[in-house]
């Protein structure tokens, strides 16, 4: 067990050098700094004009008002932001890594391959207008839905956040490792980014079809809908707990794939 | 001796290029789908709780078509021109190009053109079959001059959305890093051209001010004749508008290309 808590910590600090590491690297390239931070800003205009169809035309889904929407459209905006600061950078580098076999030269360091190479590079930048935005959406709407800000609905909150994150690293990584076995993945990266746009909206206004599969085969709608709905004391107690199982599920299931696929790897025109 | 057959000759380049990425296109196609399903949910969960029949101006069916048809229309017109050029512009390439007996703008403009073909041709056999299956289900008659209307629509577009890319893409010779920017100025582009949602739902001000804009003529303004929403003296005017901001956007890119050349370095290359 102790050996166990050391390891964590270990990485911990490596974790903290990435951090350090990838802001002297953005603060080098300040004006790219902000040019990411100009772009994201563009994004999220563009879904900012969900957020301005939902109030003008008063859209209802089921009995959620556009208040309640308010916080569902925010939390995806933050989860955007975490994806774009966390995971990208990491998920796009990776297909390069195995075509130009550079992940030869990772390979060898002491540390899990698969940490390093997902996590090394986070984006400080692009995600602060998501994440600014989005928390201002998920305030203004939780103050006007009155639900009450108690230490248990804060705790549901982000315990279902962190799940979300969990669940967005495990899905969204798929398309980067099967660039083990196909050259080209973008077509499918293009692919996951328009579903994950599909949690732009609560998941009640899709048929109970879609539901399903984004629920429980591929529970893309877990990420952005299980905070807002917990909060709401809209979510089943079965829910409750598929929330809590489906990213320790996840985690199991890609870490499979990863050691199959470094098997397939064959450190190409290293 | 004529001056066409080089820029036959990159039209031709630009056809193959666009064949080689076939797979790519299909996955494009696919990826496309799916903001149009969540906007038809959207928009049938609009129009379904409420009685009346119109929001925005459109009825139901017009906005359910709208958004399919400037789906499909976006993939067509955007160009990674904007980009291109840029990077030709930052990196030197835009050297080689000066010391042929060529004109840039020439040999982009029909590169452009013969990528596209493969792409402008399978999209419109995909838009036709789906404006013939929708027209049908919301009883959205569609006469053939529209049809018709609408293909000269896109072909004009296609060049204006070429000059509008063309000329922003002279920032570059301004720019000292260009990375992220004309990612940036493509969205912000496709949401004024109403690629995201039309125009009349930024509200009464924005949407008459871009009255006065060129680029509700290259999503919004197609879109719009395929919906059946426009009369037809209002798709004569669309059309002559086009004209009219295609030439003046030729000379706008003119005048900013002759400036940005006074700052051209040529460095790399």
């Amino acid at each position: 067990m102790k050996t166990r808590l050391g390891t964590l910590k270990t990485y911990g600090i490596i974790y903290l050098q990435f951090i350090k590491n990838c802001f002297i690297a953005q603060m080098e390239y300040r004006t790219n700094f902000i040019l990411g931070i100009a772009v994201e800003i563009a994004y999220l205009l563009s879904k900012l004009l969900y957020v301005v169809v939902v109030y003008k035309s008063d859209l209802h889904i089921g009995d959620i008002p556009p208040d309640g929407i308010l916080m569902f459209v925010g939390t995806y905006t933050m989860m955007t932001g975490l994806y774009s600061g966390l995971f990208f950078t990491n998920f796009v580098r990776i297909s390069d890594y195995v075509r130009t076999g550079e992940l030869d030269l990772l390979m060898v360091k002491p540390i899990s391959l698969q940490f390093m190479v997902s996590l090394r590079y986070i984006d400080l930048g692009m995600p602060i207008p998501n994440l600014a935005a989005g928390i201002t959406m998920v305030s203004i709407g939780w103050s006007a839905l009155g639900i009450p800000v108690t230490a248990y609905h804060l705790f549901l909150f982000v315990l279902y956040l962190l799940s979300a994150l969990v669940i967005t690293y495990c899905l969204m990584i798929i398309p980067a490792i099967l660039s083990f076995w196909f050259v080209n993945t973008g077509g499918l990266a293009g692919i996951f980014y328009a579903i994950w746009d599909a949690n732009n909206m609560p998941m009640p206004i899709y048929p109970r079809l879609i539901q399903r599969i984004g629920v429980y085969v591929l529970p893309f709608l877990v990420i952005t809908n299980f905070a807002p709905l917990s909060v709401m004391e809209r979510l089943d107690g079965g829910l409750m707990l598929w929330g809590a199982i489906v990213p320790i599920l996840l985690l199991v299931c890609v870490r499979l794939i990863w050691r199959k696929a470094i098997k397939n790897y064959s450190s190409a025109s290293g | 001796m004529s001056i066409y057959p080089k820029y036959i000759r990159v039209f031709k380049l630009g056809v193959q290029a666009s064949m080689e990425y076939r797979l790519d296109f299909a996955l494009s196609l696919i990826s496309a789908f799916f903001p149009i399903m969540i906007q038809y949910y959207i928009w049938t969960a609009v129009y379904g709780r409420s009685g009346s029949g119109q929001f925005f101006g459109y009825t139901y069916g017009e906005m359910i078509l709208y958004t399919i048809v400037a789906a499909i229309v976006t993939k067509i017109v955007t160009t990674n021109m904007d980009h291109v050029i840029a990077s030709d512009i930052k990196d030197g390439a835009l050297n080689k190009y000066l010391v042929q007996p060529a004109n840039y703008f020439g040999l982009k403009l029909f590169t452009m053109l013969g990528q596209k073909l493969f792409f402008f041709t399978v999209m419109l056999a995909v838009l036709f079959l789906v404006i013939f299956y929708f027209g049908n289900r919301y009883a959205i008659h569609i006469p053939l001059e529209n049809l018709v209307c609408f293909v000269a629509a896109m072909a004009l577009s296609l060049i204006l959305n070429f000059l509008i890319s063309y000329t922003i893409a002279a920032i570059a010779f301004w720019l000292s890093e260009i990375s992220y920017f004309f990612e940036m100025t493509g969205l912000l582009v496709i949401i004024l051209s109403g690629g995201v949602f039309p125009i009349e739902v930024f509200g009464q001000t924005v949407s008459s001010l871009l009255n006065y804009l060129p680029f509700k003529y290259t999503i919004y303004f197609p879109s719009n004749v395929i919906n059946g929403k426009l009369m037809s003296s209002e798709i004569t005017e669309g059309l002559l508008m086009q004209i009219f901001w295609i030439g003046f956007m030729f000379l706008v890119s003119k005048l900013v290309w002759r400036i940005g050349f006074k700052k051209y370095l040529g460095l790399g290359g």
